[in-house]
């Protein structure tokens, strides 16, 4: 059976993505990315920039799907709320493309942004699902277990996902909550990979179907 | 002569608050014992998730321990304040106290650099309605208490309320400028001419926007990017991401 590994949220960290990279390289036949690329650390530019170069040039072995960050970051694009992405975490994402910059910030960042990165944000799925599991940045709503809602998908249902997560119907895979101590949250029916990454935290995956755990600090 | 409020320990220790948290303190003017009946009751705790709050006049701001350890390391005034000023209510294993004691002193001249570099924000902040009057005034307050309070430290005096505060720097009018009250176009004046007072020809916006300004000072001046977004309307940042460091270089 092959190997699958399911990457969490990585908020601009390129380091730790690279390290990940390469610890995937020899382990993993497929890889999942829950979404969440961008904002928290000043580097979203470079982890964009990796991960469409993936898509691109290993297109079978990539899957990619939305974190809500993404979603902001598409939302900004089409109706140019600054404030709204910027509260967000955005300054991180902005500043990383643009560096110091005059007047229009949306004028400057839409023509900065390459093609490549847009089309990257543009094809990001909204979730992964076999028989055995379900992968999607924030998880499923576990009293609605049949629903694939794009906004429960992609910005979750928050602690009921918790206090009911023995009723998911299959093993559910997903970042979006951050676990403040650093480790991801192992459950029969849910794991949780937002080890913090971006923010002083790990990046952590797992590999199934084995459940093994790696961690990039 | 004011009311002064004096602080009543087993009232505080009755609110419900104080036993969610294992660690709070008190801090403010009803710490230091000059709180009139308008004043807020400040208090921080410590808690996995930041957050803050308030309830009638109780506020509440909840710092991640690492994160109130990292502003200590920094030589955040605020934690140098909690230190010399706050009453510890709830410490029971004695973390906040570490954290307080791993205190120290600021770079003085990198911090005036990030102050400065802040105070372009009035460049490009016209006036526009009631929201963006009161939000200008909050930033220019904090600028000017920071720039007074550093002035204080550096003078070996620190000290963090308006009157002793008046008193090192001589200048009287520093109690009535910081006198709460509705925000209005003339106040904010006397505030500005009061930060020019005491941080100097107040700097152009070399970016042209407040928008560009929050980008491009980003990783340079951290807290000048933060506090040209509360300007333009932000009403919630984004806790994990909100930062302490006025200069990063």
């Amino acid at each position: 059976m092959k190997t699958v590994a399911i990457v969490g949220d990585i908020h601009g960290d390129v380091e730790k993505l690279r390290r990940m990279l390469r610890l995937l390289e020899q382990v993993s036949q497929h890889t999942i990315f829950v979404g969440d690329y961008l904002n928290g650390m000043p580097f979203a530019f470079d982890v964009i920039e990796t991960l469409s170069e993936l898509r691109d040039t290993r297109p079978n072995q990539f899957t990619f799907l939305i974190g809500n960050h993404e979603l902001d970051l598409i939302e900004y694009l089409r109706d140019r709320n600054f404030v709204r992405f910027a509260s967000r975490g955005g300054l991180a994402t902005l500043n990383s493309y643009l560096g110091e910059t005059r007047g229009n910030v949306f004028a400057a960042f839409d023509s900065m942004l390459p093609a490549s990165h847009r089309e990257f944000l543009f094809s990001l799925d909204l979730f992964v699902e076999t028989d055995r599991f379900l992968v999607s940045h924030a998880g499923i709503d576990p009293t609605r277990p049949l629903l694939r809602d794009p906004q429960v998908l992609v910005r979750g249902v928050g602690k009921v996902l918790f206090e009911h997560a023995e009723a998911l119907p299959k093993q559910v895979i997903c970042g979006h909550y951050r676990q403040r101590d650093g480790q991801p949250l192992i459950s029969p029916k849910l794991i949780c990979l937002d080890t913090g990454c971006g923010y002083d935290g790990p990046l952590t995956s797992v590999l199934l179907p084995e459940g093994r755990i790696l961690n990039v600090g | 002569m004011q009311a002064t409020w004096k602080l009543d320990r087993p009232k505080f220790e009755d609110l419900a608050l104080v036993r969610l948290y294992s660690e709070v303190m008190l801090y403010g003017s009803m710490a230091r014992g000059d709180a009139t009946p308008h004043s807020d009751i400040d208090v921080l705790a410590l808690g996995p998730v930041p957050k803050s709050f308030c309830r009638d006049n109780l506020s509440v701001t909840v710092y991640e321990p690492k994160q109130l350890r990292r502003m200590a390391e920094a030589g955040s005034l605020f934690v140098l304040h909690l230190q010399l000023e706050g009453h510890l209510l709830r410490d029971s294993n004695g973390i906040l106290k570490d954290i307080l004691d791993a205190w120290q002193p600021p770079d003085i001249a990198r911090m005036r650099r990030g102050i400065v570099a802040a105070c372009a924000i009035l460049d490009s902040s016209e006036v526009q309605d009631d929201s963006r009057l009161e939000s200008l005034t909050n930033v220019v307050i904090f600028l000017l208490r920071t720039s007074l309070y550093l002035r204080c430290f550096e003078l070996g005096r620190p000290c963090f309320g308006t009157v002793p505060v008046a008193e090192v720097l001589q200048d009287e009018r520093i109690v009535t400028a910081l006198r709460r009250g509705t925000p209005t176009v003339p106040h904010l004046r006397v505030l500005t001419r009061l930060l020019r007072d005491h941080v100097g020809e107040l700097p152009k916006n070399p970016f042209g926007t407040l928008e560009a300004l929050a980008v491009s000072y980003y990783r340079r001046f951290p807290m000048a990017s933060e506090l040209a977004l509360r300007v333009l309307g932000a009403d919630r940042i984004e806790y994990a991401s909100v930062p302490f460091e006025w200069c990063t270089e």
